[in-house]
């Protein structure tokens, strides 16, 4: 068995002689080859590489927020339940109306998916008005949005009311709350397009259906991400998102929908995105706004995995033209 | 940090812990997740190429480890059993992920498309990730074999074991693997200079 071997053979056993896997006798039939095959050699050397490179690559430390969840696992079938804020379960049009929330919602605009000019019909004062009136909206939109909170929007809607409509300080509704068919004036529009027995999302907490003038940046989008991540921790549970999805997406949608918007023109990239998770994953957000200039959804979801009882731990930011299904941007944490 | 051999625990060591678990200490489950969580994370992520599905599928790893711990008998090694339930459950995750919409490899494009142009996008790329796209793009028997071997420090009779594969086969796929990642790496070589691992 001294036949010497042919470069073919010996390139099929190169990876194993130099991880010292061969029988003796073959070890030492490629290592004679290789003394005089000057091409062998220099393949054996591009393996080596190729080896040393793979074996300095980092080992990687368990993010901690993984950890944390891989021991919830065993709590989701035995432990206590992980408190899951149902929001579906939650009196909305009674406690919205009657905390005067209603005319709050001049912060949650019509989110519509057609073409239409979010900064609404604006009067020759209005826009001479512009850029101050826009970072006053900026402002107050922002406001709102990070402190998702109704009593702030109660107060921002007592300011705008006592505002002068024209010049100076403008109500916010001016220019977030426009129809695109007839300019109704956007309270108006709003209470004719809630159904008996609904409500919009401006009266509670979470999910959240909206529209704003903000410009948002990767940064900035991303700021609203941990913002939300932070203040949704409860939201959902896994089983909510096997039991419930489709109910939670119908009245997401059906609340888009109310507010003058075409919420079924969402329901299929918003699935899409649900589906691209992977795992148990509900909508908690979605406004309507810029990123970098260009009109956008910002699509905010929940997920993860585990005993129906674990919490949907995970958040993900798709931000997409306002088809839904061109993403412009995405992060998670 | 630079990749070490993975610690295994034997079945002396993780015997206890599991019939404790099985007898009804559920804190025992998660004594087994702090001796494994690391080499789950590990392989799920070279396995995926990136963060977030290394996360999902470390969850999904621990999930089935949790529904299926009682089939374990104790006939192999835990870690042999355990990396074996790892390496299916990562073809299973990757073989759904193929059925997927590219919704992701979309979002990848606009923002790659949005600044530098694809061979400028290619060479800003750090060595050690080029190296992990060269093992993502091997196919998963290849990928398995190469990360158990050459980042795990697994040998090729343990491979065969967990993978449930002959050895000559182990040996096969390990040529095959390496020999797709030299022709990557020598391509990235020749737009970097010499990698600089």
């Amino acid at each position: 068995m001294n036949e010497m071997l042919k470069c073919d053979d010996v390139q099929e056993l190169l990876s194993a002689y130099i991880d010292n896997e061969l029988a003796d006798d073959e070890r030492r039939r490629v290592g004679a080859h290789l003394d005089g095959c000057a091409e062998c050699s220099a393949a054996v050397m591009v393996l080596q590489d190729a080896i040393a490179a793979v074996k300095h690559l980092d080992d990687l430390e368990v993010p901690s927020e993984l950890a944390s969840s891989l021991r919830h696992i065993e709590h989701g079938k035995r432990g206590p339940a992980i408190p899951a804020k149902r929001w579906w379960a939650t009196p909305r049009v009674a406690a919205f109306i009657a905390t005067g929330a209603v005319a709050a919602i001049a912060l949650v605009s019509l989110l519509t998916l057609s073409d239409m000019n979010i900064m609404g019909v604006q009067t020759s004062a209005e826009k001479a008005a512009s850029p101050a009136r826009d970072q006053a909206i900026e402002q107050q939109t922002n406001r709102a949005v990070e402190t998702q909170d109704l009593k702030a929007k109660t107060e921002a809607h007592d300011i705008d009311s006592a505002a002068p409509k024209s010049g100076g300080a403008q109500s916010l509704q001016d220019y977030s709350l426009q129809s695109p068919k007839d300019g109704a004036a956007s309270d108006e529009l709003l209470l004719r397009g809630l159904p008996d027995g609904a409500s919009g999302f401006a009266g509670q907490a979470w999910p959240k259906v909206l529209a704003s003038n903000k410009n948002y940046s990767v940064a900035s989008a991303e700021s609203l991400l941990n913002d939300i991540h932070e203040k949704t921790g409860g939201l959902y549970t896994v089983a909510d998102a096997g039991e419930s999805r489709a109910k939670i997406v119908d009245e997401v949608l059906r609340e888009v929908s109310a507010q003058g918007g075409e919420g079924e023109r969402v329901r299929a990239p918003l699935n899409a995105i649900l589906d691209r998770t992977k795992r148990a994953a509900l909508p908690v957000y979605i406004e309507k706004a810029k990123f970098e200039g260009k009109p956008c959804l910002l699509i905010v979801i929940k997920w993860g995995f585990g005993g129906d009882e674990n919490r949907l731990y995970k958040t993900s930011l798709y931000v997409t033209d306002l088809s839904g299904w061109t993403i412009f941007h995405y992060a998670s944490k | 940090m630079k990749a070490v051999r993975m610690p295994r625990h034997d079945a002396d060591l993780d015997m206890p812990v599991i019939k404790s678990y099985l007898a009804g200490d559920a804190d025992s489950f998660n004594e087994l997740v702090g001796r494994y969580e690391r080499l789950a994370y590990n392989l799920a992520y070279r396995m995926t190429g990136n963060s977030a599905d290394a996360a999902d599928l470390t969850q999904e790893i621990f999930v089935r480890l949790h529904r299926t711990l009682q089939t374990f008998h104790g006939d192999s090694a835990f870690s042999t059993w355990f990396y074996r339930l790892a390496a299916n459950c990562c073809k299973d995750w990757l073989r759904k992920e193929a059925r997927r919409p590219a919704i992701h490899e979309m979002k990848d494009t606009l923002i790659a498309d949005g600044g530098t142009g694809p061979s400028q996008h290619y060479e800003q790329k750090e060595t050690k990730e080029l190296v992990q796209m060269a093992i993502s793009a091997l196919p998963e028997e290849q990928r398995v074999a190469v990360i158990l071997h050459d980042l795990q420090g697994y040998s090729y009779e343990e491979i065969a074991t967990i993978t449930e594969a002959p050895i000559g086969t182990v040996k096969s796929r390990l040529a095959r693997a390496r020999l797709k990642l030299a022709e990557s790496l020598a391509a990235i070589k020749e737009q970097n200079g010499r990698l600089s691992v």
